[in-house]
């Protein structure tokens, strides 16, 4: 089977801003004749940028996890909650469904993100006709359930604002939700300097 | 008339297009507008239950913070603190605070707002609960008519909510005394109220007391009720002896108020407001009032010394009077000095003794009866006399009795002030020269004699001694070599002493010197002894021999 | 022959006149394509403008009061992010600004500008500039995880204080419905293309 006509193959240009479609603009410096914006055949450095964003989420996976997200503090204690414990707190006060929800969106969801990444940019770097259409639907989903991992900043920044009972309970932020956010906004900046393209420019065998 | 023509079915009109002008509007349009629509009504809604801005004057915005502190009614919150600044000049903050709609009816003029935080003071500890709660700004509603939205906040919490039961009376006092705000108010010694407030009066002449009386307690406040300072422990020292009160242990700090109606006086509630008077002490407030006084000036020739205004006058032991001013008078025609001792006599308390004889009482007006009944107790011999009503103190009254082998007097009705009649006997003198010697005799220090006096023994005894030596020196010169046993000196001892036998002239003065020293100090071992079981005869002397 | 190639994976297709359902998706990664909604600029007007007025009242009204022994506190939807800033977090509080506060009124904001001058069939001043800034920010407009979020905070919070909801939270929900509505029915292709048929 010959190779399907692709937008690289006829000389056809995307425009990411517009989704115009530009034909024969090969220059380096073209702009959409549509939007204006500055054209590329592909998203520009998209492998490194996105390697390196994976590889600092990664790593700051580690101290999101570990830190305290948050220290609520009562005249008798000053308990301190990283996410996992937080799940369980939810899942002893009864509310298991809010406590999957959580569990799913702040522990599941980015380690799926970083690994699913992982095994993208794998494929990008050494490109493979196998099992592309699969791969492509990982990114897809990367991209959709990314954005939800925000859920728990947003509820501890509501906790620690709420929570301001003079002397009697406060809610500290801790670090380690400042890592954590800072994993998935790397995450979600991953998913979109990734081009999925990439997984697609090999030539088709099967 | 003719028949109009057939219609023909040519000129029937066709059906024109609708065209509505809202055809032109797709149905789209109508969710942002239901939108808008409930958006304004949320935001009209929100406006109204919104309530009321009110700025609250504070001195300082301690433990306030905006958006943080709430105002409460009875632990209810009515509102919070939008905004804290400090006021235009500088000397104070002004707090905004918004007050829900449904409370706005309390923000009237006399409405009061202070900040609730944990306070210590005389009367015990409030607030704690703010310890964790934090603090916040507690509202008493005033009962005024007329609504404000400008209030000055109180820095203290006041006393009494003006939800609370009871009424507010004025008392006039001439000092505050050790009374203060929160001052506790008796009745039968149960706290029945508190002072809250005074002021000075404008002159500055006295002070009046705001008082409140809880009730049920204030039903007692009658007409006749009179208050006096039951502050600390009154301690009074007058003619009677020495008087200790005290109401309780929490006026003893803070000092109280104490009232009762006078017995007798009418039980008619007094209203809101009622000014009293503020006594001193219970026994002046507790004194009937006088309806009728008369005031004598009287002379007399003993020394005043003693006699100050509010001393009795006392008849037969009654109080029928009081010295009210005691004073120096220059006698311009004799060239004397006179000292004129003003007393209020109450003639009512004479007939009223009186009264209770067989007799009725004269039915004339009282001023002649007073009187007729004065001249006829002169006429019979009724004098004034100073006396002394306690040795120690030196306080005196003045007594009245009968006088019946006195020069006959008369009182000169005609002349004011109206001169009363007065004697000085021998024994007042003769008491008073008592008086005086008993306060020389306290003043003499009996324990240091009776001291010294032993120290003297000693000493006398050392000298008799060294005399003793002498004369062994003497009688070794004599007789040289004599061996120093007891035995031998008490021999020496007799030697001396018959040497000394010999020597006439010491030999007779050191005898009774000795003998009237012993004997001396045997009296003031007795004396000493005798007043130290029996102290009470320096004053009364020793039972058998009256004064 | 028209032709459009596949964003996902570079495939290039014929460009068809008229999809049946208006939902097309590429035939080799099944990426949606040549997606063409049934929806007028009126009714994406209609729905911008209940979003901006959903919008400013989340912001101005409490989303959430709690109460703990007596004394009550309450938080806006900008409340959260301050709470952050006020404990120092000032890189977390901005993250959350822009994603809860930002995003959704540039969204907004900037589609009302495009929109209403393109109905009438005019064209607004630096319109190329605001449709590229749209299709960048869109995504940052995180309106439902933050409804997702604010109920796991109140089952946080239900256990240990009384929770009231506030307006903010019903419009917030509205909000959130009105948002996805939005852009469903004004993803980049479909924008452009409003913009290319008002040239026509």
């Amino acid at each position: 089977m010959s190779n399907p006509a692709t937008g690289r193959s006829l000389g056809l240009l995307l425009c990411l801003d517009c989704r115009a479609t530009v034909r024969g603009a090969k220059a380096a410096h073209s702009h959409c004749p549509r939007c204006h914006a500055r054209l590329h055949e592909r998203k520009p450095h998209s492998l490194i940028v996105t390697t390196v964003l994976v590889v600092c989420a990664a790593l700051l996976y580690i101290p999101a996890n570990v830190l305290p997200v948050m220290n609520t503090r009562t005249i008798f204690d000053d308990e301190r909650d990283t996410i996992m414990s937080g799940v369980l707190v939810l899942l002893q006060s009864g509310s298991w469904p809010i406590a999957l929800l959580v569990f799913v969106a702040s522990i599941v969801v980015p380690l799926l993100k970083i690994l699913a990444l992982g095994v993208l940019l794998y494929s990008a770097w050494r490109p493979s006709p196998h099992r592309r259409l699969q791969r492509s639907e990982l990114y897809r989903m990367v991209e959709f359930i990314g954005r939800w991992s925000m859920l728990d900043i947003y509820a501890i920044s509501l906790l620690a604002t709420l929570v301001q009972v003079q002397s009697f309970a406060s809610v500290i932020v801790g670090w380690g939700a400042w890592a954590f956010a800072a994993v998935v906004v790397l995450t979600l900046l991953a998913a979109r300097t990734f081009d999925e393209r990439l997984l697609w420019d090999t030539p088709q065998h099967d | 008339m003719t028949e109009p023509p057939a219609p023909s079915l040519d000129d029937l009109p066709a059906a024109v297009p609708a065209r509505s002008r809202w055809s032109r509007l797709p149905l789209i349009w109508m969710l942002p507008a239901v939108v808008i629509l409930a958006g304004a009504f949320v935001v009209v809604r929100e406006k109204l239950a919104q309530g009321t801005s009110i700025e609250i004057l504070f001195q300082n915005a301690e433990d306030l913070e905006a958006n943080k502190t709430k105002i409460r009614y009875k632990e209810v919150e009515i509102g919070d603190v939008r905004d804290i600044h400090v006021s235009k000049d500088r000397k104070g903050v002004v707090v905004t605070a918004m007050i829900h709609r449904d409370a706005s009816e309390y923000l009237v003029e006399d409405t009061r707002f202070w900040v609730v935080r944990p306070r210590v003071s005389a009367a015990g500890v409030t607030g704690l609960g703010t310890l964790v709660s934090g603090a916040y700004i507690s509202v008493d509603v005033g009962k005024s008519a007329s609504p404000s939205e400008h209030f000055v906040g109180l820095e203290v919490p006041p006393i009494v909510t003006s939800d609370l039961p009871g009424r507010q009376f004025m008392v006039h006092a001439d000092d505050l005394g050790s009374l203060d705000i929160g001052s506790l108010v008796f009745y039968r010694h149960i706290t029945a109220g508190q002072v809250v407030g005074y002021a000075l009066d404008p002159g500055g002449a006295g002070v009046t007391l705001t008082i409140f009386v809880n009730a049920p307690f204030d039903r007692y406040v009658t007409g006749g009720t009179r208050f006096w300072q039951a502050s600390g422990i009154d301690m009074s020292i007058n003619s009677d002896g020495i008087r200790l009160r005290t109401e309780s242990l929490t006026s003893i700090l803070q000092g109280g108020v104490a009232f009762q109606a006078l017995p007798g006086s009418a039980m008619t509630e007094a209203p809101r407001d009622t000014r009293f008077t503020l006594y001193p002490d219970e026994e002046r407030a507790m004194r009937p009032t006088e309806t009728e006084i008369r005031t004598f000036v009287m002379y007399f020739n003993g020394s005043l010394r003693g006699l100050s205004p509010g001393a009795p006058v006392e008849l037969h032991g009654i109080g029928v009077g009081e010295v009210k001013s005691v004073d120096v008078e220059y006698d311009r025609d004799a060239g004397t000095l006179r000292f004129p001792v003003l007393v209020d006599i109450y003639p009512q308390r004479i007939r009223g003794h009186k009264a209770r004889g067989a007799q009725p009482p004269a039915k004339d007006d009282p001023e002649t009866s007073s009187r007729r009944l004065v001249d006829s107790l002169v006429a019979r011999g009724l004098r004034a006399e100073l006396k002394s009503g306690n040795l120690l103190t030196g306080q005196k009254y003045v007594e009245l009795d009968m006088h019946a082998e006195a020069p006959a007097e008369k009182v000169w009705w005609a002349d004011q002030p109206w001169v009363f009649p007065t004697v000085s006997n021998g024994l007042d003198e003769f008491q008073d020269s008592m008086g005086s010697i008993a306060r020389k005799l306290n003043k003499v220090p009996f324990d240091q004699i009776s001291y010294r006096l032993l120290s003297t023994m000693t000493s006398l005894e050392q000298t008799l001694k060294s005399t003793d030596q002498l004369m062994r020196h003497v009688d070794g010169s004599v007789a040289p070599q004599v061996e120093a046993t007891l035995t031998e000196a008490q021999a020496a001892l007799k030697n001396a002493k018959e040497l000394l036998a010999q020597d006439a002239p010491l030999q007779s003065d050191l005898g009774p010197t000795l003998l009237q020293l012993s004997r001396a100090a045997k009296a003031v071992t007795a004396l000493v002894d005798y007043l130290e079981r029996h102290p009470e005869s320096l004053l009364r002397g020793k039972p058998g021999d009256s004064p | 022959m028209p032709v459009i190639v596949c964003p996902a994976c570079d495939l290039a297709h014929r460009l068809t006149t008229a999809p049946a359902s208006g939902r097309g998706q590429c035939a080799r990664c099944r990426a949606p394509l040549q997606r063409r909604e049934n929806a007028s600029i009126d009714s994406a007007i209609a729905l911008a403008v209940c979003a901006l007025v959903l919008l400013l009242l989340s912001n101005a009204y409490p989303l959430v009061a709690m109460q703990v022994n007596g004394s009550s506190r309450d938080t806006t939807l900008i409340g959260a992010a301050v709470g952050l800033y006020a404990q120092g977090f000032k890189s977390l509080a901005a993250l959350v600004f822009l994603t809860t506060v930002v995003a959704p009124l540039l969204q907004i904001v900037s589609l009302l500008y495009v929109l209403i001058p393109l109905r009438g069939g005019r064209r607004a001043f630096g319109r190329n500039t605001v449709l590229r800034m749209l299709t960048r920010v869109r995504p940052w407009s995180f309106m439902e995880v933050f409804m997702l979020g604010a109920l796991v905070a109140l089952v946080r919070l239900s256990n240990f204080a009384h929770i009231a909801a506030g307006i903010a939270l019903w419009s917030c929900a509205l909000l959130m419905l009105c948002l996805s509505a939005l852009t469903s029915i004004t993803s980049t292709e479909q924008l452009w293309r409003w913009v290319e048929e008002s040239r026509e």
